[in-house]
């Protein structure tokens, strides 16, 4: 299928955005690590990436939505780090540089993550995935888990922390196996 | 050192949860500093983190969506017995309409309410019969309730299938473009990328998500060869099939998944009971939650949960909304036509750090608008939309200003965010003196209640009320809508708009010249020490004009610069 060769230059951006929208918003989530930044920093990335359309070379969009990404999201995380308390900032900072380190794959989407996470949801234990879908869709906070499981709060904490770890390592080993498939 | 390094999982866990007090914060800092593996391990998890986020937050969507399907059933319900109810006596409908909005408790004043003695009811009669009868009765008699520019409000679709909505749609060629609204014949449909959503005769809604190639062979047979399909079928179309080549989906109600790929197709329940057959009839049901990928040599994997991939309605409402607002209304260009617009009285973008006010005077000599105080509001949050506007939260917030106009026709318009889902009434504007002189606004808004516009008759008359529909309609939350209500009084309507596009329309019962004068947006301070009347949100933009906006140039496809030549020595 070949795009409309009479589309205006900023509708073939748009489209080209859009086709990208899964590497923005990793991208997104790695260079600025707080989760209610992401879909500002989205929504300033295509504003700026479609309304200087004309200027941009789009033949290879990627590289030019990773520059444009990164100076927006460096923006975005400046001001919202400007306020936190010194140690905090520094946490921040250290999370950041190491997210943007291993976040050189261009095949590395929020979409690739995120369908990788439900195969890997499934491999957790019953209890384990109870304790996930407890805290994340039903946004139960950890003090109330620990109540209604009666542990203590710091353990809920390491729980939800190792579960983290272990869906993380087994969504890299997913998504290796499909990038070598 | 070895005692802190097993509390980095609980540090961890805390931090994530903005849950560190200042010593934890330091003993998480020393860790990862002294050791780049712990270092790492906090920043994967962190990661971890917002993925989980995300994909919860689309599992929730899709509860919402059941629930969608269910409140839909239920209005749709009662509109046909409000329906029934209007036929057989219409007089009666209205009455019992009016007394339920004054048992609500409307703002200043209540609506006004025909009483239960008869003399009062043959007024109410005659009134009613010269202003509400005809809009009425030609809703009811074409089972429309508005005439509508929108096709939102179209009557029910009877042929094979069509375009009911795009977002960002990209076609191959010119050739194999479609449009909104078009109706589609048995063949083809190509679609690179964007959205597209099907409406078919019986009642079958499918979305495609390109790049895609979809076939219509009938009403129940449908064929997804590449590309991803959002499937809801209700009860009336149950049997509605869609084929990948390598197996076929039955659905017996409700929602599926489809998606094809090269060397192979998956198919997910969302809800009800779907069949899939594979290449040699054999057919197997799929249980709600589950899905099933099939590759090209008949090999079958089980797959659990949904797809990412499923367009949930209200995710398909959102990226509409989305896509209208980037493409129909640019803000800064349509700002700078609407800022030359001779017919703008005044403009308010509270979206610029300093909030900027555009006032324009006339050749009509119209005063100008004093300066615009705004009082304890504060900049938007970028949580919900990344809004740089100016946030109204409670009786104290409120933005002030003062316009000498007098107007025959007003337009008020604003972009504003709802931050309540409840039945909250949020005033968008209110003239401070409403109860008293004539022909004085109070413009309020809730999330289930719809828009509600009063203009005070003053010399002690109770105000006359304009509710955007009789049922009301949903105004959504926590999402920037242009809310916009035009007073026209040389067609003598008032007429409501939802991101530019009509949904409702009065008779504007008394039309006199409009009075602006000190007025407050975001509040009403008639009784400050016991008003629970204010905007619980944001605003980025106010505009008024004095005379009628259309609903195209607030779409923006129209600028109103065009219509609007300013005259040599016009003073700005």
């Amino acid at each position: 299928m070949t795009i409309d060769k009479n589309s205006s230059v900023r509708e073939k951006a748009m489209q080209l955005f859009l086709n990208e929208i899964s590497f923005v918003q990793f991208l997104a989530m790695v260079h600025a690590p707080d989760e209610s930044l992401q879909e500002d920093i989205v929504n300033d990335v295509f504003v700026e990436f479609v309304t200087k359309a004309e200027t941009w070379d789009l033949t290879t969009p990627k590289p030019l939505l990773r520059k444009i990404v990164e100076n927006v999201s460096k923006r975005y995380w400046r001001k919202r780090t400007e306020s936190m308390p010194e140690t905090l900032r520094k946490i921040a900072e250290h999370i950041r540089s190491v997210t943007e380190e291993e976040s050189e794959d261009e095949k590395m989407t929020l979409k690739a993550q995120t369908e990788a996470m439900n195969l890997c949801l499934a491999k957790l234990t019953k209890e384990q995935r109870e304790l996930i879908i407890a805290h994340y869709y039903d946004g139960i906070k950890v003090p109330v888990l620990a109540e209604k499981f009666k542990l203590n709060v710091n353990t809920v904490y390491s729980m939800i922390t190792r579960i983290r770890a272990a869906l993380r390592n087994c969504i890299m080993a997913v998504l290796k196996g499909w990038a070598q498939s | 050192m070895t005692r802190d390094r097993l509390a980095l999982p609980e540090l961890t866990g805390r931090y994530i949860d903005g849950d560190l007090s200042e010593e934890q914060s330091k003993m998480l800092l020393a860790l990862i500093e002294g050791s780049p593996d712990a270092k790492r391990e906090l920043a994967h998890n962190v990661l971890c983190h917002l993925v989980l986020c995300r994909k919860y937050e689309g599992d929730r969507n899709l509860q919402e969506h059941f629930n969608e399907i269910a409140a839909a059933e239920r209005r749709r319900e009662q509109l046909r017995l409000e329906n029934l109810e209007y036929e057989k006596n219409p007089f009666a409908f209205i009455d019992e309409w009016e007394a339920r909005q004054k048992a609500k408790a409307l703002e200043l004043t209540p609506v006004d309410q025909p009483r239960a003695s008869l003399w009062p009811l043959i007024i109410s009669v005659i009134v009613l019969l010269v202003l509400l009868i005809p809009v009425e009765l030609e809703y009811y008699r074409q089972q429309k309730r508005f005439r509508m520019e929108s096709e939102l409000y179209e009557p029910p679709f009877t042929g094979l299938a069509r375009i009911k909505e795009v977002v960002d749609p990209v076609w191959p060629n010119e050739k194999s473009s479609h449009k909104r609204g078009e109706e589609l014949v048995p063949g083809e449909l190509n679609l690179v990328s964007g959205l597209v959503k099907l409406e078919f005769g019986n009642g079958a809604e499918v979305v495609l998500e390109g790049p895609s190639r979809f076939l219509i062979h009938s009403p129940l047979r449908t064929s997804c060869l590449a590309g991803s399909a959002s499937v809801f079928v209700p009860q009336t179309a149950s049997g509605f099939e869609m084929a990948t080549p390598w197996f076929t989906v039955v659905d017996r109600g409700t929602s599926f998944y489809v998606c094809s790929q090269k060397g192979h197709a998956e198919a997910y329940t969302v809800a009800g009971q779907v069949e899939i057959a594979d290449r040699e009839n054999r057919a197997s049901a799929l249980p709600v939650g589950e899905g099933v990928r099939i590759n090209q040599r008949g090999q079958k994997t089980t797959l659990k949960g949904v797809s990412p991939g499923y367009i949930t309605g209200q995710l398909f409402t959102k990226r509409l909304f989305d896509f209208m607002r980037r493409e129909t209304v640019k803000k800064e260009e349509l700002g700078k036509a609407w800022d030359n617009d001779a017919g703008l009285l005044a403009r308010f973008d509270f979206s610029q750090e300093q909030n900027r006010v555009v006032t324009n005077v006339s050749k009509r000599g119209q005063a100008f608008c004093s300066a615009l105080t705004i009082e304890n509001c504060g900049r938007g949050e970028g949580s919900i939309s990344g809004s740089r506007a100016t946030r109204f939260y409670d009786k104290q917030s409120c933005a002030k200003f003062t316009l000498n106009a007098n107007c025959r026709s007003v337009t008020l318009l604003a972009d504003v965010r709802m931050d309540r889902s409840d039945n909250f009434t949020n005033v968008l504007l209110a003239d401070e003196r409403f109860t008293e002189d004539a022909g004085r606004l109070l413009w309020q808004v809730s999330p289930q209640e719809g828009v509600i516009l009063h203009i005070s008759q003053g010399q002690g008359k109770k105000a006359l009320s304009y509710p955007l529909s009789l049922t009301g309609r949903q105004i959504p939350y926590g999402s920037w809508t242009r809310l916009a209500v035009v007073l026209d009084a040389e067609k003598k309507m008032i007429y409501h708009y939802i991101d530019g596009v009509l949904f409702g329309q009065f008779k504007w019962r008394e039309p006199a010249p409009i009075q602006i004068g000190a007025c407050m947006i975001g509040n009403n301070l008639i009784d400050a020490g016991l008003n629970d009347r204010f905007l619980n949100g944001a605003v980025e933009q106010f505009c008024i004009f004095d005379r009628p906006v259309l609903g195209r140039e607030m779409r923006n496809e129209e600028s109103g610069l065009d219509k609007q030549i300013l005259t040599q020595g016009e003073e700005r």
